[in-house]
């Protein structure tokens, strides 16, 4: 049969994946509604992490955004993590108690990518409730001091938040080759940077492709022995954002997450939350209706090009790929790959370097369609409420197997 | 024996180490060591050679978009060496200069608020420097605003920044209506409103006509390049960090700058004069190696045996800018020239750009398809790529469209790369003679340091 034949492609992609149950009840939002609440008075009963921090609404003045625009963004993060919009006061809440919370940001083998990303997110996100409020300890892009002191600093902050802060690192670990990557005056490997900074954080956070899944260092034939941190990391809660570069509203999602509920969001089997990656990019391309037509582009500039046809024969990885950039966007939803015409790459999958890149039709490449791999078989290997012993376990998420249910129910007994 | 201290900058994207060694309150010798070490050249080997337009920007979240075009001029040029002549259309070109221009000036934006000017705040603790203070300071948030928007232009065309790959051989994949570029223009003319008022103090066209020193800080009002060039008197940066004096450019951009050489006269730049030297450098032709006196991931660049900096600077000597010449004949290749060229750059590339924005045409191709199929195309190619930092190039031999070896040669390699048996690199050579270690630092962020660049 012709790859490219509509009924195969039908066939093919119409197969179960990934269902998000995002319809839960009124009874399990009502609770999730109180428990968030609990969590949320705790959280502004304590100190920020830096004495004489300003008040949120000071920082929004600072940065001349009006109530307006903090509001719009409330409304499209309690959407994204697919809470009810009654959710809306809780996360609004949740951005203003963001200074409760310590951040370490390390960079090992990267390109800054993430860091960019992050830095060009779109306004009140990141720029503001991340960099600005949240209580980034240190980070070596944005960070004031360089070399001994800004080690110093890294030390301090590890010893005063110990156990509390939120690890997040950007960039693959070079374990087959550690001198690849040294840090400081006194050569630390990365492995080692990695290891002991993880020791102390509540969580890791791994933002990016490389930091995940090794990205591109650890294409073959990864000359350096580049792993992600899940490898390397072990009796910590790791959290996968992948993408090249990871999109900034899955960094905030994630750390808004964790305010709200005090644990990681629900993940799937490659530890990356479920309300980013929990559908494919087809699921919800723009051009997904000249897919379904069997339209095609047949060569950049042709006119399928110019009519946004479906670019799956140049390559478009869209159907094997989970993530929401489809839904996000990029620069401020600017625009995405798929809008410019050039096709997904598959960037937030394992190995996409050697088995998604570029062009290769999928007849040629060794793709294998993600049902039966796809978020429905995970097991939530870290259980919800891993982090905090007093909170209870509910993902925000969950999918609807029977293995979250159990652990929903044996959660809540607890909580009575 | 001479005091040897070592200092960790790593404020910016990965880490560069610099050794000093010191004498009688000097620096006597300089180190540069690159720490970090990925290995793309290797990773390129033996993948189809479409896929580096994928990988290759990757090499760098902040410049990844010259890379792209690197790679993209290197196919290119494969196929021209095949004997098969590409056609890329007009439309292309502009495009692709388009969004080069807003990388560099994004770059530029950040590099001296976000980086330089805060190093002041260092030197001294006075009120007027309050604004540039990192993350409270009003200017620091502006640049970061404005560095943001520019990169909006590159998502238009290009679909995400960082790491875009809408570049291909023989043009581009998009498509932009008069809306798309309507929207880049008037993106473009908002960062002109700022670097008028905030950065150059006047009107772009008229910062533009200025030949000296004089007349701009007569002409212009209140700016933050004249508080950056009164602070550099302030501090002698005006005559430290000097180099070699020579200046490299690959590759032209209209109504921005020409590429060339200068080492006492213009000339003509030849790639085949370019060799890479790995006496100093962990890798080596014949894999790794750690002796006692290799210290950097990076290799040493030579242009005709002699080392030359390549950077904005280069860019404004080599097309005979006589606002720098005058500079030059002052200051030399000093820390306050070598900066305010990058700085001047953000109005010439702003000006150009919107002269590009206006000679597109819509309704003309974007894409021309080259005349075979890769997987029939074997030799040897090579892109040549202006980038925020300086020179990129990019050299690829192919075998029926399967990359058999890839070679990167980055703006850093050259300036911050490790000395060969006769040479410094510009940056060693410039902090030598420094008497402060801040100020060896700020000489090298002169240079915009950036590690991940460096060794690839
Ligand atoms: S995942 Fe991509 S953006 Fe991130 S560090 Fe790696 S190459 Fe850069
Ligand atoms: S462009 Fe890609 S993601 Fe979009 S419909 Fe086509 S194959 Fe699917």
């Amino acid at each position: 049969m012709n790859i490219t034949d509509r009924e195969h492609l039908r066939a093919l992609f119409t197969k179960p994946t990934n269902y998000i149950n995002t319809n839960r009840g009124d009874a399990y939002y009502r609770e999730l509604y109180k428990k968030m609440e609990k969590r949320l008075t705790e959280l502004r009963a304590q100190k920020p992490v830096r004495e004489a921090e300003m008040k949120f609404e000071e920082y929004l003045k600072v940065w001349e955004l009006t109530r307006r625009d903090f509001l719009k963004w409330v409304s499209a993060t309690t959407a994204m993590l697919m809470l009810p919009p009654q959710f809306e006061p809780l996360v609004a809440q949740a951005a203003e108690v963001m200074n409760r919370i310590p951040i370490i940001w390390i960079n090992i083998q990267d390109c800054a990518g993430n860091t960019e990303a992050l830095l060009r997110s779109y306004s009140p996100t990141v720029d503001e409730l991340i960099l600005e409020y949240l209580s980034v300890e240190y980070h070596e892009v944005i960070m004031a001091a360089a070399g001994d002191q800004a080690e110093q600093n890294l030390e301090k902050a590890v010893k005063d938040f110990d156990g509390k802060y939120l690890l997040f690192v950007e960039g693959s670990i070079p374990v087959g080759m550690p001198e690849a990557f040294t840090i400081g005056r006194h050569p630390k490997t990365g492995v080692e940077h990695v290891k002991h900074l993880a020791e102390h954080a509540v969580a890791v956070i791994a933002v990016g492709s490389c930091a995940a899944f090794g990205g591109v260092p650890a294409a073959h034939p990864n000359p350096t022995g580049a792993v992600g941190v899940m490898d390397v990391v072990k009796g910590k809660p790791v959290i996968n954002i992948p993408a090249c570069p990871a999109n900034p509203a899955n960094i905030t999602g994630v750390v808004i997450h964790y305010i709200l509920t005090g644990e990681i969001p629900e993940l799937d089997s490659l530890l990356r939350p479920k309300f980013a990656f929990g559908y494919r990019i087809h699921d919800n391309c723009e051009r997904r209706a000249h897919f379904d037509a069997g339209e095609f582009v047949e060569e950049w500039g042709d006119f399928g090009a110019k009519n946004n046809f479906c670019l799956y024969k140049m390559g478009c990885k869209g159907p094997f790929t989970f993530n929401n950039c489809s839904i996000v966007r990029y620069n401020e939803g600017t625009n995405w790959p798929i809008g410019v015409g050039r096709g997904c790459i598959g960037c937030s999958e394992p190995n996409f370097w050697d088995v998604y890149a570029t062009e290769r039709p999928i007849a040629d490449s060794p793709i294998q369609p993600p049902a039966g791999r796809g978020v429905e078989s995970t097991v939530d290997q870290f259980g919800l409420g891993v982090l905090t012993a007093t909170a209870v376990g509910i993902g925000i998420h969950a999918v609807a197997s029977a293995l979250a249910g159990k652990k929903d129910k044996e959660e809540n007994k607890e909580e009575v | 024996m001479p005091k040897v201290r070592k200092v960790v900058l790593n404020r910016v994207e990965g880490e560069i180490q610099l050794k000093l060694v010191w004498e009688k309150g000097k620096v006597k010798d300089a180190f540069i060591i690159a720490p970090n070490f990925r290995g793309f050249e290797f990773i390129l080997e033996g993948k189809p050679a479409l896929d580096a337009l994928v990988i290759n920007p990757r090499i760098c979240g902040i410049c990844g978009h010259a890379h792209l075009i690197a790679t993209t001029k290197a196919i290119e040029n494969l196929y021209e060496n095949a004997g098969l002549k590409i056609d890329i259309p007009q439309n292309a070109r502009l495009i692709r200069d388009i969004t080069l221009g807003a990388e560099i000036i994004q770059n530029h934006l950040r590099w001296f608020y976000m980086f330089v000017m805060p190093d002041f705040l260092k030197l001294e603790k006075s009120k007027k420097l309050k604004d540039f203070e990192p993350i409270k300071g009003y200017k620091w948030q502006k640049a970061v605003d404005f560095s943001s928007r520019i990169v909006k232009v590159i998502a238009i065309f290009g679909g995400q920044w960082p790491h875009t790959s809408y570049s291909v051989p023989g043009g581009v994949v998009c498509d932009p209506t008069t809306f798309d570029l309507t929207e880049a223009k008037s993106i473009v003319d908002s960062v002109v409103g700022f670097a008028q008022q905030e950065i150059f103090g006047m009107d772009i066209e008229d910062y533009l006509s200025v030949s000296s020193e004089e007349e701009y800080l007569k002409k212009s009002k209140n700016s933050d390049l004249k508080k950056f060039i009164f602070m550099c008197k302030k501090h002698q940066l005006d005559h430290a960090g000097k180099s070699y004096h020579r200046f490299l450019t690959v590759c032209d951009m209209e109504y921005a700058f020409s590429k060339g050489i200068t080492k006492k006269k213009r000339r003509n730049f030849y790639v085949e004069k370019v060799r890479e030297i790995d006496s100093y450098s962990y890798l080596t032709e014949n894999g790794f190696s750690f002796d006692k006196n290799r210290y950097s991931w990076a290799k040493a660049v030579r242009y005709d045996g002699l080392p030359y900096e390549t950077s904005p600077l280069s860019r404004r000597i080599n097309s005979r800018e006589k606002l720098f010449i005058n500079l030059l004949k002052h200051y030399r290749d000093s820390y306050m020239v070598r900066m305010w060229a990058r700085i001047d750059e953000i109005a010439r590339l702003l000006y150009a750009m919107k002269m590009w924005i206006e000679s597109i045409k819509p309704s003309e191709p974007f894409y021309i398809p080259p005349p075979a199929d890769i997987k029939e195309i074997s030799g040897k190619g090579v892109g040549l790529c202006e980038a925020a930092r300086g020179s990129l190039i990019h050299q690829l031999t192919a075998e029926k469209g399967i990359i058999k070896k890839y070679n990167i040669i980055t703006p850093s390699t050259w300036n911050l790369g490790p000395r060969c048996e006769k040479y410094l690199s510009p940056a060693e050579k410039a902090i030598k003679g420094a008497d402060s270690q801040i100020k060896a630092e700020m000489i090298l962020r002169s240079f915009d340091v950036c590690s991940v660049c460096t060794t690839h």
